[in-house]
């Protein structure tokens, strides 16, 4: 017994140590190819003569390896797609190679942080005022982009960059990253129906708010019978708040921010007087109160709070009546009809409400303070930003393989499409002229439109709020309302919600909310001075 | 002088094995205290730990602008207490119920039936729970198909400490239980026998020779856990009681607010001032702690 043990032991080992070797042999191999041609192409030390760097004065006798991340997981072709960006573009024209690396939804938070204070090596990063944009250009993790530095190292894009993109992107007058070239709407919340559902028991068509609420009202007390929940929600996502504020006719003044005022449908920017923070004010109240109405006409599971199951895919397996999001919501609805569940429809919900153009600064790319040559890495990223094919192969693919350009210039997606989908990371990297998709869902294509139809430009846009100041009290004010916005907006206090809402303005008064709203202004002002607005 | 030359040449061999474990210890757990100067530091990347600039007391100050810190402190260390209490008597107590039992199969199969818990992540545990005692739950379900309407476990906010501590028991006996069963099993047999032969009964055994023996035992594992006693389970805090505010006023803890406090603007000052209350409670509570039991027990003490 004992004898058969060892043997098999001795074999397992073995094998891991036979296993252990040929992968290094692998990796070995490949590290002495990666030399070999490291040392056959460092012997060129001139870049080719058509580059659009040559005769600019750069010195790029020198071959670098520049260090790019981004957010989200990696397409599959992505490794190709590198492959071909370096050879045909980086290395020819630049004496570059650029890595892409991603950090993943999962755990960027993170791992975000710890890549600028540890020791990886990183030069170009992805950075905007939701992803830490402020708090690390304050902390120093960035390099500051001067008008010189932008005109030196970055000649084609501080050509080609929209104007006002530059003074979106700044804080204070100074400018840490490169914003894209083109901006997308800001968050806009439409909602995807079950239409099955509709025809078969003659439900209210929900094309407004009002009638929204009757569609979910005359869903719940079909439960019994569908077993749907007619909005399965659950604290991972705020489906209602965004459609609420659209009712409302609400701009915020910074995003990433929750200070609002109310823009009576004009663009002008508002009076600092006007600007509330909307949590504790009247309107939260309101909207509370109505979350805990619906809460109690069941139109979630009153568990919904410690739930962690995605509310997209409660749509998708037809648990949900509806789903409430981005346009992502046309991808839920194709899902649940490929699924063979039920059909579905797309409503906006809000169709008088203003669609704004968000701020350029929404997507940017930062070159970091540690990187060993920042001159080359601003003119990698300049050289992303302005080259239009090398552009196009970075955020769709090979033209033929991953999409097709059409005659009007639109874009249609080919089969390798699943493998690299368009700008599937480099979102501040597109350019203006960057291909609309072509040949979508009917469906789709309406709400589009009714979208379009309704962009306005507020000129608030340009403004970010820089919470340094104030760092204490912001820190203390957002753990408060982490505590309970997911509460509120889940209406788990049932009738209570008036009291515990006393309690929750009362807490945040006492984490002194109003001297960053004081900032804030402060802040407002000397935006609206420096651009003129005042 | 010379007898410690002496000494050293002579236990060389023992010396060398322990230069790994010292060589951990000081790598990751006394270079990093050097850390703690951040919590005094307004940390920016130009400067880096040693030159960016001193800021005193300033990145306490989030812990303390409300008062919420005594409200969190108090129930991390009740709960700390709870666990640590109850812990003990459930993992001594099936520790000697699977000591006693004589089928070997049997016995197999409960101890590994109290272990499986350990290893199921607490994310895998709150969706489970959720599935079973939520009002969508297979319990709920049951309970209405013979009339009993609208249980939730979520919604029972006034008993809600006991559900957490009775998740806990389930999860983290199998553990301790391995434990105690090896001291157990250390436990020199002459004396149970000759117990047998003067005719005491299971109970007089247990209650005369397994239980004192186990008492060292008990002290440290009492005493190690003491030594974490305001350090609450983020993961099993964070994903059982999630964001659920009715559930959060009396199971909200410490590193659960910091967590939700810094993780849309991270402060690296601010965490390590966290960790360093943190830590310095419970220095003060694990020194007190060995001084009392040095005072009665001068041999189950940790140092």
């Amino acid at each position: 017994m004992k004898r058969t043990l060892k043997q098999l032991l001795s074999l397992a080992l073995a094998g891991v140590t036979a296993f252990t070797l040929v992968g290094c042999g692998g990796s070995g191999k490949e590290a002495a190819n990666a030399l070999k041609e490291g040392a056959d192409k460092a012997g060129s030390t001139e870049i080719a003569s058509d580059s659009p760097y040559a005769g600019k004065g750069f010195d790029l006798s020198k071959r670098e390896n520049i260090v790019l991340y981004v957010l989200g997981d990696e397409p599959k072709d992505m490794q190709k797609i590198a492959d071909q960006a370096n050879a045909d573009y980086f290395e020819p024209n630049l004496n570059t190679t650029v890595d892409i690396k991603f950090l993943n939804w999962s755990d960027y938070t993170t791992k975000y942080l710890l890549l600028l204070s540890g020791g990886e090596p990183v030069d170009l990063i992805y950075t905007a005022a939701w992803c830490y944009y402020n708090e690390e250009a304050a902390k120093g993790a960035f390099v500051e982009l001067t008008d010189e530095f932008l005109k030196q190292n970055m000649p084609y894009t501080q050509e080609q960059q929209p104007k006002e993109s530059w003074n979106q992107i700044s804080i204070d007058g100074k400018i840490y990253a490169v914003p894209k070239a083109k901006a997308a709407f800001t968050a806009y919340n439409i909602t995807a129906v079950r239409q099955d559902l509709i025809d078969k028991y003659k439900l209210t068509v929900p094309d407004s708010f009002d009638n929204y609420q009757k569609y979910l009202e005359e869903l719940a007390g079909l439960k019994g019978e569908t077993g749907v929940v007619p909005l399965n929600t659950n604290a991972n996502r705020e489906q209602l708040l965004t459609t609420f504020l659209q009712t409302k006719g609400i701009q915020n003044v910074a995003e990433g921010y929750d200070w609002m005022y109310y823009n009576n449908g004009k663009e002008d920017a508002p009076d600092p007087a006007d600007i509330f923070y909307f949590y504790g004010s009247d309107l939260n109240l309101e909207y509370c109160k109505k979350m805990s109405e619906f809460a109690s006409k069941g139109f979630w599971s009153a568990d919904a709070i410690n739930d962690t199951t995605d509310s997209q895919a409660y749509f998708e397996n037809g648990t949900s009546g509806s789903f409430i999001w981005n346009t992502s919501v046309f991808q839920a609805g194709k899902n649940l009809e490929s699924a063979n569940i039920g059909t579905y429809a797309v409503y906006d919900l809000t169709p008088d409400a203003l669609r704004c153009r968000a701020s350029y600064a929404t997507d940017a790319i930062a070159i970091t303070s540690k990187s060993k040559d920042q001159q080359r890495a601003a003119l990698a990223l300049d050289y992303m930003k302005s080259d239009v094919n090398l552009n196009r192969l970075l955020l769709g693919g090979v033209e033929g393989t991953h999409y097709q350009l059409s005659e009007e210039g639109t874009r249609i997606k080919l089969d390798g499409w699943k493998n690299y989908s368009w700008n599937n990371w480099a979102w501040a990297l597109n350019r203006e002229d960057e291909p609309d998709e072509k040949g979508l869902d009917e469906r789709e294509i309406a709400i589009t439109k009714i979208l379009e139809d309704h962009e306005y430009h507020p000129e608030v846009a340009g403004f970010t709020f820089d919470p340094k100041n104030v760092e204490t009290e912001y820190t203390v004010v957002k753990s408060i309302i982490d505590e309970y916005k997911q509460s509120f907006a889940l209406g788990i206090y049932g009738d209570n919600t008036e009291k515990e809402f006393a309690n929750f303005q009362k807490k945040l008064s006492g984490a002194g909310v109003d001297k960053v709203t004081d900032e804030l202004k402060k802040q407002y002002e000397a935006y609206l001075f420096r651009t003129g607005l005042k | 002088m010379n007898r410690l030359k002496i000494n050293i040449k002579k236990n060389r061999t023992l010396l060398l094995m322990l230069v790994p474990s010292i060589i951990f210890v000081v790598i990751f757990n006394y270079v990093p205290m050097a850390g703690i100067v951040v919590a005094f530091k307004n940390y920016n990347y130009y400067d880096g730990f040693l030159k960016s600039p001193w800021v005193g007391f300033d990145n306490f100050h989030y812990l303390f602008v409300t008062g919420k810190i005594w409200e969190l402190t108090r129930n991390t260390l009740l709960y700390n207490m709870a666990f640590i209490f109850f812990g003990i008597i459930f993992e001594v107590g099936f520790a000697i119920i699977l000591s006693e039992i004589t089928g070997k199969v049997f016995k197999k199969v409960t101890q590994g039936l109290i272990f499986l818990p350990y290893f199921i992540s607490w994310v895998v545990v709150s969706t489970i729970m959720l599935n079973i005692f939520g009002e969508n739950g297979v319990l709920n379900s049951i309970l209405g198909a013979v009339g009993i309407k609208g249980f939730s476990i979520y919604q029972q906010v006034s008993q809600w400490p006991l559900v957490m501590l009775l998740v806990r028991l389930w999860k983290q006996t199998g553990y301790g239980t391995v434990v105690y069963l090896a001291a157990i099993a250390g436990i020199s047999q002459e004396m149970t026998e000759a117990s047998k032969i003067d005719g005491a009964s299971v109970w007089q055994r247990i209650r005369y020779i397994t239980i004192p023996s186990l008492k060292p035992t008990i002290f440290i594992m009492t005493l190690l856990a003491i030594g974490n006693i305001f350090r609450g389970d983020f993961g099993m805090f964070y994903q059982l009681v999630g964001s659920n505010q009715l559930l959060l006023q009396s199971s909200d803890v410490i590193d659960t607010y910091v967590y939700r406090s810094l993780i849309t603007t991270p402060n690296i000052g601010m965490s390590t001032a966290a960790g360093l209350y943190q830590s310095v409670l419970c220095f003060i509570t694990i020194c007190t702690a060995n001084y009392i039991v040095k005072r009665f027990e001068p041999d189950y003490t940790l140092f």
